[in-house]
């Protein structure tokens, strides 16, 4: 049994080894873990130091596991080893040491579980096995097989452990002392501790320039204030600073625009923090930045440089940027960055980068930039580009500007103004015809303008001749233009001018117009005459009490008062005829419908009516309001008087106006029957020519329309011959010659039967017939044109031998009443009483002679334009004179006498002079008078013969093949052509300078050509055609020359008066502020201020544009 | 003696005849016709005789009560708001401070009015400084049928031309401020020398009549709107 006992020794001793070693392990193990802890102590005190949940959490949980540790590793195994000895069992250890040796396997383990059962102890057979198991083990060290490997790897790892912490400790000491304090008494830490400091921010990388808090939390006793002290690398601005407190154990010091770097740390007492870094750099930055702004190519603008460090900037859109930058410092990469976070790399090296970017829309961005260090600019600034708006153009037709007639011409000047901010590219003028026959509108056509630009206004002033466009009469002429700007990047924008009007009136329509002005200028005069003789009655009466109770009384004064007043509003009235007259004739005048002569005697109308409202009877009427103020009967009186004169002539100036007036009005009805004459022939000339173009029968019928219209007119003429006729008899001034008219009246009854008959003629179809009828028309309507112009110039040389003979007669009666007062005159101043009664009845025998004479100059001048007014004022004044005279001769006042005598006489003699003058104009008028005169008769009668021409070379262009006779008086009328060429190159020769050279050189070219294809008997439609335009010529240039004299005598007569063109209504002021507006805004954008202001300059108008749309 | 000494002592005469000159206390009742005294060197006080003729005519023309003399006033002035019609000609600068101009436009804003006539060289810098006044609003050309030209007196033709200045017809410009015409400047017409005495200008009696007749029109229109 020793055996047995032997080897349960040998079991039992490797159980022992096993937990021994398996204490070693453990223990080691512990030991690491507790050296890792304690390493780790300081980050965690550092982590944990400042709040307490963190420090108990710590404390405890490292607490607990260093325990737990400790049990688990120390004491469990000091515990299996010497506490529980005998566990595990020793079979369990047997059959552990049977698994390690594989020569024993479980029998040992079997051997031993058998034996402990004591009733085996005795079985020889167990006790053989058992002997054999114990010499099998007899050789084997049961404990030879642990292994020391773990147990070596654990004692480096302490050792490692071991020394680290002994160097942390060595080091860190007050960490580790520290630590310890917050692991053991985490409530009551840091007052059980030692003074510390914890400093931030501790070492630090700050930017340029900025600013640093330094905070410091002192733990422990405080023995003395903290301190921060700075220590700088050149050591000059080294400085102690006593740091305020924020709370009792923090301190902070704010330090302002640090540019050194340096080191600093805490120090109270002797105690002193740890030291720490600033390290001051510089981050990236832009230095400058320089945009430069290329406009597109349409603005014409240079290159535009911003100012320096201008990032923001409004632009076309189109336009390329420029951005360059020079940085800091030298950089490694920049970026222009824009809000959706895309980039766009700026070239360049060291400091300078420059890109390019294109603004099709408004964007913002900015510039990151980046060092060598990877460092990056901080809050870069954020730029806008905005797009600054290429504005509309404004366009305007600045002349007419309005609705208007047109007139013969056809043509209107037309100036049209534009503006815009960079210029433009084209400008079309639309227009389109409203027809007034069938109501119909073409559409608008188009006609491109050219233009001048000035200082950013366009211009463009042309006469714009519609002639082409045939229009007819009532026809309307809608326009108006259109102007594009040269924006070539967004399309260029158009303006549109408002729509005017142009309507051409028909002739008849301008007739009746004038017509009614007539009659209404007439009427309002007659009225004023009226009035005027009541008025006259009434200064009569006043002037009667004056006399009669030698004081004024109110009534006088308030009937005189009534009398200025009325008589200022004659004068207006006045003006407002005169006024519309000259309206009228300027209306007519335009569209060539008067006769010069008619428009001679309207101008010579227009100034007697300037003489009516004279200064004189303004003074008077001045006079009379002064004697008014001052309630002087005598001097009341005395201007009574003088106003009652001269309202004596304003009323005889009025009848006489009245009377030429009618007068006129007649001899326009004979301008006006002319014309429609003139457009008769040349209709009939129209129906003729479609005549002889027509083909089928049917044709005829739309002829036939048209030569009833001729009868219509024709209607007209009739009127208007009945009129004249009837003025002939009302106005035998008017020297119509009346059996001139009646055949005229004649005429046009026969051109009535035969139009009804060419009528008939259409109408049946009878084309033969028709073309036979409408010659004969043509004829015969060429025949009352001529007549009817005979008959004017007939009755114009009554007229002109009337008056020429009347003034004559009125001369000689002046002169033998000038003589007659001399001679009287020289009577009385021989201071002979005796003869005074004789010379005084003399005298009055002169009065009355000369009052006769007054009156026959009177009547005469109610017929003629010829009789100035100034005449019979100084009848007026000659025969007061000679009253005065006799008044002094009753009172044997000879010297008086002899004096008023001799003024009466200068009196005659001034009527006399004015007079001599009238009759000199009046012979210029009938001829043989200046040069200008004689070559205006000239071309007078040349145009006379030119028209005899013309109507011999029709009828006989006309006949086809011509006769020998024929041939013949062809050949007298080339002759006749050819001898009035030569006298027109004679007249030419004559005729000084002007544009009148020309026009009679091209005549007389026209002519050469006529007469030689009447010599060739080449006689055609073009060689009618050309002696029409001959006679138009002809006509025209007479026309010209006396045009010119008429409106110099105008000019120098009215130089203080002026057609004023009325600028039609107000405007909207809404849209003419916002029009301003634009325009302003426009301006200001061309001037000459900076990016900046100009931006805001947009941006405040568009605010007004704003605020009045608002409005 | 230089010719500094004589501009001096001609300028000291100048001014103590014309700026200096005090104003007598007036009725109230009256109608009058007060001239802006203005600064900038222009003549403001130009022809004495223009405003008692026009008031003269005015009331012998009409109903209205009239003083017998004018009344002028500076911008800066708080009488300026006593008076209803204000006048200003001249033939040379003219200028507005900032604080004139305001007190003008509040003057105008609340009923005043304004007539101008350009006496031939006062064109430009008038326009300038009404600019001051009322930067938004603009001299607009009165059209015939505007009231001005019939109210009392009928002109068909526009302002009457007074005195040819650079020729062609005359022109008669209103500045309405919130649709309210509050101020006339007539222009290369000159009616208020028309108001002269007739021997400073020799103006025929029918021109100097037209010139008295727009005036009333004128003064009638803004005392009526």
């Amino acid at each position: 049994m020793n055996a047995f006992n032997t080897l349960i020794k040998r079991i039992a001793r490797y159980r022992r080894r096993k937990k021994i070693l398996c204490f070693i392990e453990q223990s080691l193990q512990f030991f690491c873990f507790a050296g890792v802890i304690f390493i780790a102590l300081p980050l965690l005190y550092k982590i944990g130091k400042s709040d307490l949940i963190f420090r108990w959490l710590m404390s405890l949980s490292t607490g607990g596991l260093f325990f737990f540790f400790a049990i688990r590793k120390i004491l469990q195994p000091l515990i299996s080893l010497f506490v529980f000895r005998k566990t595990p069992a020793i079979d369990q250890s047997a059959l552990e040491i049977g698994e390690k040796f594989s020569a024993i396997k479980d029998d040992l383990s079997n051997a031993v579980q058998l034996l402990q059962d004591q009733q085996n102890r005795e079985n020889p057979l167990v006790l053989a096995a058992f002997e054999k198991i114990v010499r099998r083990t007899a050789a084997i060290d049961f404990c030879s097989r642990f292994s020391l490997k773990k147990i070596r790897r654990m004692s480096l790892a302490m050792i490692a452990v071991l020394f680290t912490a002994v160097i942390n400790l060595t080091f860190w000491y007050a960490s580790y002392e520290e630590s310890v304090a917050m692991l053991l008494k985490p409530g009551n830490f840091p007052a059980s501790q030692a003074l510390g400091f914890s400093v931030r921010p501790g070492n630090l990388r700050i930017p340029r320039g900025e600013s640093l808090e330094i905070f410091t939390e002192i733990y422990g006793e405080i023995s003395a204030p903290p301190v921060l002290k700075t220590i700088h690398p050149e050591g000059a601005q080294n400085e102690e600073v006593m740091i305020p407190s924020n709370s009792p154990a923090i301190f902070s010091h704010k330090m302002e625009n640090i540019n050194t770097s340096f080191e600093y740390y805490i120090r109270s007492g002797r105690k002193t923090s740890d030291k720490y870094f600033i390290e001051v750099i510089d981050l990236p930055e832009v230095l400058t930045l320089q945009l430069f702004v290329r406009a597109p190519a349409y603005a014409n603008l240079k290159t535009d440089t911003l100012e320096r460090n201008i990032g923001d900037a409004a632009v076309l859109p189109g336009s390329d940027i420029d951005i360059a930058i020079v940085a800091n410092k030298r950089i490694t990469a920049a970026k222009i960055v824009f809000p959706d976070s895309t980039k766009k790399d700026m070239p360049g090296s060291g400091t300078e980068f420059t890109a390019q970017i294109k603004i099709s829309t408004p964007l913002k961005y900015n510039i990151i930039l980046q060092d060598e260090l990877g460092l990056k600019n901080k809050s870069p600034i954020d730029y806008s580009i905005s797009l600054k708006e290429d504005q509309y153009p404004l366009v305007k037709i600045e002349v007419p500007g309005k609705d208007v007639d047109l007139d013969e011409s056809m043509e209107i000047p037309l100036q049209v103004l534009g503006e815009d901010d960079f210029g433009f590219s084209k400008l079309d003028l639309f227009f389109r015809i409203l027809k007034n026959t069938s109501g119909d509108s073409l559409g608008f056509q188009k006609k491109n303008l050219s233009f001048k630009v000035h200082e950013g206004i366009l211009l463009a002033s042309m006469f714009w001749d519609l002639m082409p466009l045939e229009i007819y009469p009532e026809d309307i002429v809608e326009y108006f233009v259109q102007l594009y700007d040269n924006d070539m990047i967004s399309g260029p924008k158009k303006a549109s001018s408002k729509v005017y009007r142009l309507r051409l009136p028909s002739i008849k329509e301008l007739f009746a117009e004038s017509d009614a002005t007539q009659d209404e200028a007439t009427s309002s005069i007659e009225e004023l005459y009226e009035e005027s003789r009541e008025l006259e009655k009434q200064v009569e009466n006043v002037l009667q009490n004056i006399r009669r109770n030698q004081q004024l009384k109110w009534q006088d004064e308030q009937a005189i008062k009534e009398t200025l007043a009325r008589q200022k509003e004659m004068l207006e009235t006045l003006d407002e005829v005169k006024q519309n007259l000259a309206e009228m004739v300027d209306k007519l005048d335009k569209n060539d419908l008067l006769a010069l002569e008619t428009l001679e005697k309207y101008q010579e109308l227009q100034d007697l009516m300037e003489k009516i409202a004279s200064p004189e009877l303004r003074e008077m009427m001045e006079k009379l309001r002064q004697a008014l103020e001052k309630m002087d009967p005598k001097q009341m009186q005395n201007s009574l008087e003088n106003f009652q004169a001269m309202q004596e002539e304003f009323i005889q100036n009025m009848e006489k106006t009245i009377n030429l007036l009618k007068q006129l009005e007649a001899e326009q009805k004979l301008d006006e029957t002319m014309k429609l004459a003139e457009l008769l022939v040349k209709k009939q000339r129209e129906i003729n020519e479609n005549l002889q173009k027509t083909k089928q029968p049917q044709d005829l019928q739309q002829s036939a329309g048209e030569q009833q219209q001729q009868a219509e007119q024709l209607e007209t003429v009739k009127k208007n011959l009945q009129s004249l006729q009837q003025s002939a008899e009302a106005l035998p001034q008017m020297q119509m010659p009346g059996e001139m008219l009646s055949d005229i009246q004649e005429q046009a009854g026969q051109i009535g039967r035969e139009i009804q008959n060419a009528v008939e003629q259409m109408q049946s179809a009878n084309q033969k017939g028709a073309k036979k009828s409408g010659r004969q028309l043509s004829q015969q309507l060429q025949q009352m044109q001529s007549s009817l112009s005979k008959m004017q110039q007939q009755m114009q040389q009554n007229q002109k031998s009337e008056v020429l003979s009347a003034l004559k007669q009125s001369r000689r009666n002046i002169l033998r009443l000038s003589k007659r007062q001399e001679k009287l005159a020289g009577q009385s101043a021989k201071h002979d009483p005796t003869q005074y009664r004789d010379i005084a009845k003399n005298q009055q025998d002169l009065l009355s002679a000369m009052q006769r004479t007054g009156e026959q100059m009177y009547r005469l001048s109610e017929k003629s334009f010829f009789v100035p007014p100034e005449i019979s004022r100084k009848f007026g004044e000659a025969q007061q004179k000679m009253q005065s005279s006799i008044d002094a001769l009753e009172k044997n006042r000879g010297g008086k006498a002899g004096q008023e005598q001799q003024n009466a006489m200068q009196a005659l003699n001034g009527a006399l002079s004015e007079l001599q003058q009238a009759m000199q104009s009046l012979q210029g008028q009938s001829g043989g008078g200046s040069m200008l005169d004689q070559f205006l008769q000239q071309m007078q009668s040349m145009s006379q013969q030119q028209q005899g021409i013309n109507q011999g070379t029709q009828q006989l262009g006309m006949q086809g093949q011509l006769t020998p006779s024929q041939q013949g008086r062809l050949m007298r009328l080339a002759a006749q052509q050819e001898a009035l060429r030569r006298a027109l190159e004679r007249l030419q020769a004559q005729k000084e300078g002007g544009e009148m050279l020309g026009s009679l050189a091209k005549i007389a070219e026209e002519m050469r050509q006529a007469a030689k294809e009447m010599r060739t008997q080449k006689v055609n439609r073009k060689t009618i055609e050309r002696q029409e335009r001959i006679l138009s010529r002809l006509l025209d240039a007479q026309k010209s020359v006396r045009k010119q004299q008429y409106s110099k005598k105008r000019h120098s007569r009215s130089g203080k008066e002026y057609f004023a063109i009325d600028p039609g209504t107000l405007p909207d002021l809404s849209a003419t502020k916002k029009e301003l507006l634009k325009r302003d805004l426009l301006r200001a954008m061309r001037a000459n201020y900076s990016k900046d202001y100009k931006l805001l300059i947009q941006k405040y108008f568009e605010a007004l544009t704003k605020e009045l749309e608002s409005k | 003696m230089t010719a500094k000494k004589v501009a001096l002592i001609c300028l000291v005469f100048f001014s103590s005849a014309t700026g200096a000159r005090a104003q007598d206390a007036w009725d109230r009742s009256e109608f009058t016709i007060t001239r802006i005294k203005y600064r900038g060197g222009g003549d403001w006080y130009n022809d004495r005789s223009i405003i008692p003729n026009m008031l003269r005519f005015l009331s012998q023309n009409t109903n209205i009560r009239c003083a017998e003399e004018e009344r002028y006033v500076e911008l800066n002035d708080v009488a300026l708001f006593s008076y209803p019609f204000l006048f200003i000609t001249g033939h040379g600068n003219i200028e507005f401070s900032a604080e004139e101009a305001e007190a003008l436009r509040i003057y105008l804003s609340a009923g005043g009015f304004l007539y101008a006539d350009d006496d031939y060289g006062m064109d430009a810098t008038f326009r300038k400084q009404m600019e001051k006044v009322f930067p938004l609003e603009k001299w607009v050309e009165l059209p015939f049928d505007f009231e001005i030209f019939h109210n009392v007196f009928k002109f068909k033709n526009g302002v009457p031309k007074i005195h040819e200045h650079d020729g062609g017809p005359g022109k008669t410009f209103g500045l309405f401020h919130l649709s309210r015409l509050v101020a006339i400047y007539t222009y290369n017409t000159n009616i208020s020398d028309g108001w002269a005495d007739s021997e400073v200008h020799n103006d025929p009696e029918n021109i100097r009549e037209k010139a008295f007749q727009f005036g009333t029109n004128i003064i009638v229109y803004a005392l009526s709107h």
